[in-house]
């Protein structure tokens, strides 16, 4: 049975479910913000990928594959994340889950055991706190500071106890679509590090990369570049567009000081937990989808042309350089339900702040597609002042 | 006709484990002495299609005790295997005899 804890996370999503219900009555006249669900379609690239892994017939290919999957697949996501890291991966240093989701319930399990703390910076992705919940690990979250909401070290080391496992976050963020540097990773690495010494327990970094491709590729710093002890969890989902076929990994950072031990406990909870892996075919289709590059100016121009419409309506946005999101303040103190049930009855969808654990906020989605961003945009303007 | 040199064979084996099992060209863990079964460059399915290939290629069926040797796990192991087996009619493929 569900317990109360539990019941309290879930919450936030559940009422806005009810909202989102309600609104999707409006059809096609609904501007949906909420998710980042690509309104005009996918790319043609990736249907022509998925079509390509179907068509290209292999003996067993669409047949079990091993615990942590199919290792042609592994070694091209290791020798992808060598080259964008600039540190060499082995093959067994990934392990293939359905989606980020999954790679993030095998991260914990492998970096915490039940009783410990995991640290989770917010406004984060809305279901890490209970996944943690869920493991039996304690999520202790660490509001970072409106309105830049850019790491605040000296607060998740404040927040570091002897039971503290993981720091978990995603980098670029979600929701505020802030990407971090290496510095303010590195600064980050040397208080894990500090904190770890001092209480004498492996503390592994989590680092959810699932919106790394929507940022200046020279400007996203990998956590595993600048900590040993990482955890990378990344999906494909994002950046194709591919989010309902739930394919992603999580990844042993080389430098770890226990590589192999992790890399084969990782496999292991794949069968444990019945998580198993991503089809067969789309694990067919990963080296491809890696080689597979889109146009993100369309993401990038309307990221530039929303900031800036809702900034001179009288909204303070989230300065944001990345992901498919913006973070917005709530305008005039409203509780954020209130403004977004009030918005829902106006046709458009976005997710209330406390569906990611904070408040006075809510997350707009950049996917919809010109028509829905141009009217999305017009009536969240007359919505500021009505 | 003169069997090929053992490089010539760690070659052919170098090219199709190159383009079939995509080894990426800045990787610079693989070479012909790579264990390939424990660095993920040939898969279960993919020791099928290699012995295909080297049937194809050579004509010689490799026996049970060389596909469990040590030897027969990098490319230049696999060349001498197939270099031996090319002087020993037997082990040519009945179609090849």
């Amino acid at each position: 049975m569900i317990d109360a804890a539990t019941l309290d996370l879930l919450r936030p999503l559940e009422e806005f479910e009810e909202i989102r219900r309600r609104a999707a009555r409006l059809g096609d006249r609904l501007c949906d913000l909420s998710y980042a669900n690509p309104y005009e379609g996918v790319q043609r690239g990736t249907r022509d990928v998925l079509r390509h892994a179907l068509d290209a017939e292999r003996l067993l290919d669409l047949q079990y594959t091993p615990f942590g999957g199919h290792t042609l697949a592994r070694r091209a996501v290791a020798d992808d994340l060598g080259e964008r890291q600039r540190i060499p991966y082995a093959f067994d240093d990934v392990v293939l889950t359905p989606g980020a989701m999954a790679a993030l319930h095998l991260a914990l399990r492998a970096s915490a055991t039940p009783g410990t703390e995991v640290v989770i910076p917010v406004p984060c992705w809305l279901d890490y706190p209970l996944y943690a919940l869920h493991l039996g690990l304690t999520p202790i979250t660490v509001p970072l500071p409106a309105p830049e909401f850019l790491l605040d070290i000296d607060a998740i080391e404040a927040a570091i106890t002897e039971r503290t496992s993981a720091i978990l976050l995603s980098n670029p963020s979600n929701p505020a679509g802030r990407s971090y540097s290496e510095d303010v990773l590195a600064r980050l690495s040397a208080v894990i590090a500090r904190a770890a010494h001092r209480i004498r327990r492996e503390i592994t970094l989590i680092s959810d990369e699932t919106h790394r491709d929507f940022t200046d590729a020279a400007s996203h710093c990998p956590g595993a570049r600048v900590h040993d002890t990482t955890l990378t969890v990344y999906s494909f989902g994002k950046y194709h567009f591919l989010q309902g076929q739930r394919v992603g990994y999580v990844a042993v950072a080389p430098g770890h000081p226990r590589r192999a031990a992790v890399a084969a406990e990782l496999v292991r909870w794949t069968r444990v937990t019945g998580i198993c892996t991503p089809t067969a075919l789309m694990q067919r289709a990963i080296p491809e989808l890696l080689a597979l590059r889109h146009d993100l100016s369309p993401i990038d121009a309307a990221r530039a042309w929303v900031s800036s419409e809702l900034r001179q309506a009288g909204y303070r946005v989230t300065p944001a350089d990345a992901t498919l999101f913006l973070y917005i303040e709530t305008p005039g103190a409203e509780p954020d339900f209130d403004f977004a049930r009030r918005l829902a009855t106006r046709g458009v969808l976005v997710l209330p702040a406390p569906v990611f654990h904070h408040s006075g906020h809510f997350r707009l989605a950049l996917t919809g597609g010109r028509r829905m961003l141009e009217t999305g945009v017009r009536i969240l303007g007359t919505t500021i002042n009505a | 006709m003169t069997a090929p040199h053992v490089s010539d064979v760690a070659a052919r084996i170098e090219t199709f484990v190159r383009e079939h099992f995509r080894v990426a060209g800045h990787d610079t863990r693989f070479s012909r002495r790579a264990p390939l079964f424990d660095l993920g460059y040939v898969d279960s399915v993919g020791v099928i299609e290699l012995l295909e290939f080297v049937n194809e290629q050579f004509g010689v069926r490799i026996p049970d005790e060389a596909l469990l040797s040590d030897e027969f796990t990098t490319i230049d192991g696999m060349a001498v295997v197939i270099r031996r087996l090319l002087d020993d009619p037997a082990s040519r493929s009945p179609q090849r005899r």
